[in-house]
């Protein structure tokens, strides 16, 4: 799980082009959107794409899906769950 | 009312309501002014003349519209029709930049494409949409996204575009999110939503953009141009959401040049 949690910290900031940031800098707990790591919708789009295209997930129920890009921790128990990939 | 008489016969109601909305509507008239006066360079005379049938030119679009939405027939002349035939027979999705210009509704109530397609609209906007023009929205097989501000709109958008559907965003209006692009337009610099061309390049599938160009009461000319094939030049993608908007406000330029008075941005677009 913990390689799974940097596997997506490195996706994330790659495809985000954080340049400043490290997955150190990630709190796996802490919010991804607005107060935590600040990202917001744009970027919401980019992380539903990393994990389409790396881990096969397709999210259909928008209430899960919210949850799950809460933070680091909730996104690799969601693509521990439900990766096709 | 559209059924029985052609839109011209309510015209002499189109020329009054534009006196009152020009007269009501200050920051419009004033926007569509500057939009003449410096964007255009045209005399005050010349300029104000212009508001005039910039605001008669919209009146009669919004007619035609409803004059369609009514059952009357239009002809349409399309520009590039390979474009779309190639997009919409080939499997997977493909996005369309719309904009404020030309009557680009009416593109979507005039002809069925061979995917179905969802257009992200206003929550406002799709409540009236729902209400009103729902069925034959389902009929052209067009499905509203509205833009929620949790931001969970984005999971349709994906699914929708991964699912080798079209998805129809406005490139031209400041509503999705406060991230902006900036791009110069008719000489000045402007901002441009940055949602709809990052939303293009992490997609990385074929992007176009239709103008519903208004010849007369009975006639358009949809014009298609392709921005992308879904490969950019730039390395990261804001990089490549600049290249995209880039192409995008071209384009704007070019069918501007031809039809300068079906601009429908009713405000001080360079000061958004």
């Amino acid at each position: 799980m913990e390689e799974l949690k940097l596997q997506l910290k490195k996706q994330i900031i790659e495809a985000l082009n954080l340049l400043d940031i490290t997955p150190d800098d990630i709190d796996n707990s802490a919010p991804l959107f607005n107060e935590g790591l600040g990202l917001d919708s744009i970027d919401a789009l980019e992380i539903v794409m990393i994990l389409d295209k790396n881990y096969g997930i397709k999210f259909a129920d928008k209430e899960q899906s919210k949850l799950a890009l809460k933070s680091i921790d909730t996104l690799a128990e969601y693509v521990t769950e439900h990766r096709t990939k | 009312m559209f059924r029985l008489m052609p839109p011209p016969f309510v015209y002499p109601i189109v020329y009054c309501w534009i006196i009152v909305s020009i007269a009501a509507h200050r920051p419009g008239r004033k926007g569509i002014y500057h939009y003449w006066k410096n964007r255009r360079i045209e005399s005050v005379l010349s300029a104000s003349k212009n508001v005039y049938l910039s605001y008669l030119e919209f009146g009669k679009a919004v007619l035609d519209r409803f004059a369609v939405w009514a059952g009357r027939h239009i002809d349409i002349k399309i520009v590039n029709p390979e474009i779309l035939d190639n997009l919409t027979c080939k499997p997977g999705g493909f996005i369309i930049l719309n904009s404020h210009i030309g009557n680009q509704e009416l593109a979507g109530y005039s002809f069925k494409m061979k995917k179905e397609a969802y257009v992200l609209t206003f929550t406002g906007d799709a409540k009236t949409v729902n209400d009103n023009r729902d069925s034959k929205f389902r009929e052209m097989g067009l499905h509203i996204i509205p833009v929620k501000e949790d931001g969970s709109h984005i999971f349709d958008m994906h699914n929708a575009v991964s699912g080798g559907n079209i998805l129809s965003v406005h490139g031209d209006r400041m509503f999705y999110g406060g991230r902006t692009l900036k791009a110069e337009i008719l000489g000045k610099e402007a901002s441009f939503p940055e949602g709809p061309f990052r939303t293009a390049v992490a997609e990385q599938v074929p992007v176009i953009t239709l103008f519903m160009m208004r010849e007369s009461y009975k006639e358009y000319t949809l014009y298609v141009f392709k921005l992308s094939d879904g490969t950019y030049k730039g390395t990261n993608h804001n990089e490549q959401a600049q290249e995209l908007l880039n192409i995008y406000r071209d384009k704007l330029e070019w069918i501007l040049e031809r039809y300068p008075r079906q601009w429908f941005h009713f405000y001080e677009f360079w000061k958004q």
